[in-house]
């Protein structure tokens, strides 16, 4: 069970005056995810989504408010549990190292971790669990498509069987067919692996098909969690504004 | 009346002999909107760029592209440059790289005015604040003294839509305005785009990969896969009784990215 309890966290905008002015990015933020439970957290651009990611992957820290797992300090848990916890970003091109062949892209986690020895089938199961063919393995990421870069750096977030993964708007880049193709690969490692996942996105669509739960966050707080099935009882004027303005395909 | 018509549109490399597009014709009237759909690179970028010269020179572009019974393949520079810009506007996907970094936004939008309406800088100043104020912007005279990296991506995609709408083109070709948008944004833009077809009569190409928006937004839809015409109709025709399989394709998939949504939404109805 991961646990964001009360946490603050600001940031000084300096913005070419002399003195910094401080920014509240997130204020108060409490958020519980179930072990094996899919959270969607969705919100417009600039609403903390992506700090609250960070503060979660330890990238930043907290300014106040603690955030655990099973009760653990999260700066501890991930000491104990290396590689347990891993991210897939939006922007696919820039996490993938141009130098690096796919299989070194999907490797790389694993030897950082310490597994000495890697089997070279480690890397065409991962590539096939993916969907990807394992003739892809000796590409170089600018050879390969969005969707298939995507899903190379899908393969390496779950390289090290995580128990925790944040996906960081991690379709958002994507075209509509090929969001609907990861989406189902998603949803089939969801079905396949045990982990606990923080989905951000700013569409609803995907995150209901992918989530147990929905969070809004507007404004560095959260408006509204609600389970997906209940989605159409929404309380909060904004989580009902995000859902009036998702755009519907209807060919009924 | 027919504003534009593409016929017979081709585009190759002469460098490795590829067709890049193959041979495609649609027409385009009076305060219509057409859409393009199709998946990143099947050339809907490419036709609109072609259709108005602004491919690199070893792209060879042939067929016709007849905007007020002008053929703009056929035209000398200055003469399509006088339709780009004034006749046709373009908006981008990429709003950051469509603005010059080094200049203030209210700099290179009151220039475009000036160069494309010939107004002086007063007015020009006047109507920009009014179209920016129009298009959702805020304290619009702070915004016209900031430089574009101190802008969200949202703020200037609505600077670019303001300046399109500003020099009121007759036509607006606009390439995945809101793919770089959140949800609440990608609302408002589209709704604003909705508007000006209505108000002002402007014609709209509107590329995208989404088929909601599409469907939401334009009244022939175009389907285009590896620089080829799929299919080509009105959006109630194509969506609800598709011929081709790619479209087949593409609307299942939208289909099913939604399903969850529907059955989560229709539950509270029943």
């Amino acid at each position: 069970m991961l646990e964001i309890e009360n946490v603050c966290k600001q940031y000084l905008k300096t913005d070419m005056s002399i003195k910094p002015i401080p920014l509240q990015v997130l204020d108060d933020v409490s958020l519980t995810i179930r072990t094996g439970e899919w959270m969607g957290l969705i919100g417009e651009s600039g609403s903390g989504k992506s700090t609250l990611s960070r503060l979660v992957l330890g990238l930043e820290k907290v300014d106040q408010g603690k955030i655990t797992i099973d009760g653990v300090d999260i700066a501890t848990w991930r000491k104990e549990n290396k590689g347990k916890m891993s991210v897939v970003f939006q922007d696919y091109t820039s996490s993938a190292n141009p130098n690096f062949k796919v299989k070194d892209i999907i490797k790389e986690p694993l030897e950082i971790y310490g597994r000495k020895s890697i089997d070279e089938g480690i890397v065409d199961e991962l590539l096939e669990k993916v969907g990807l063919p394992i003739t892809m393995a000796n590409r170089y990421p600018h050879e390969l498509s969005g969707g298939q870069l995507q899903r190379v750096c899908i393969a390496r977030a779950i390289s090290t069987n995580p128990r925790f993964i944040v996906l960081d708007e991690a379709i958002s880049s994507l075209d509509v067919s090929v969001q609907t193709q990861i989406l189902e690969l998603l949803d089939y490692l969801k079905e396949s692996m045990e982990v606990t996942c923080l989905f951000i996105a700013h569409d609803l669509q995907t995150v209901t098909y992918l989530c147990d739960q929905v969070s809004f966050l507007y404004k560095g707080t959260i408006v509204e969690q609600v389970a997906v099935e209940n989605l159409a009882n929404l309380q909060s004027d904004y989580a009902q504004k995000l859902l009036d303005a998702v755009i519907r395909f209807d060919t009924e | 009346m027919e504003f534009l018509a593409v016929n017979s549109l081709s585009m190759k490399d002469v460098r490795t002999e590829a067709v890049i597009l193959d041979n495609l014709s649609f027409t385009i009237g009076k305060n219509e909107c057409l859409g393009i759909v199709g998946e990143s690179g099947s050339g809907k970028s490419m036709t609109v760029k072609a259709m108005l010269g602004l491919v690199n020179p070893w792209l060879h572009v042939t067929g016709s592209a007849s905007f007020n019974g002008k053929d703009m393949l056929q035209l000398d520079d200055k003469s399509l440059r006088n339709i780009r810009g004034r006749h046709i506007c373009m908006i981008f996907q990429d709003a950051m790289s469509a603005f010059n970094p080094l200049y203030t936004i209210g700099y290179q939008l009151i220039e475009t005015l000036e160069e494309k309406m010939h107004l002086a800088k007063k007015e020009a100043r006047q109507l920009i604040i009014a179209e920016l104020e129009r298009v959702g912007l805020r304290q619009v005279p702070q915004v016209l003294q900031k430089y574009p990296h101190q802008l969200s991506g949202g703020m200037l995609q609505r600077c670019m839509i303001a300046i399109a709408v500003a020099i009121k083109p007759d036509i607006i070709i606009a390439d995945e305005p809101t793919t770089a948008l959140d949800a609440i944004t990608q609302g408002e833009v589209i709704h604003l785009l909705h508007n000006l077809k209505d108000e002002l009569g402007i014609a709209l190409i509107f590329i995208s990969h989404d088929l909601g928006v599409i469907q939401d937004l334009a009244d022939h839809v175009f389907v285009m896969q590896e620089g080829k015409q799929m299919e080509y109709g009105t959006v109630e025709k194509v969506f609800k009784y598709p011929k081709n399989d790619y479209t087949k394709y593409l609307i299942q998939t939208r289909k099913k990215l939604s399903y969850t949504f529907e059955q989560a939404i229709r539950k509270d109805n029943s």
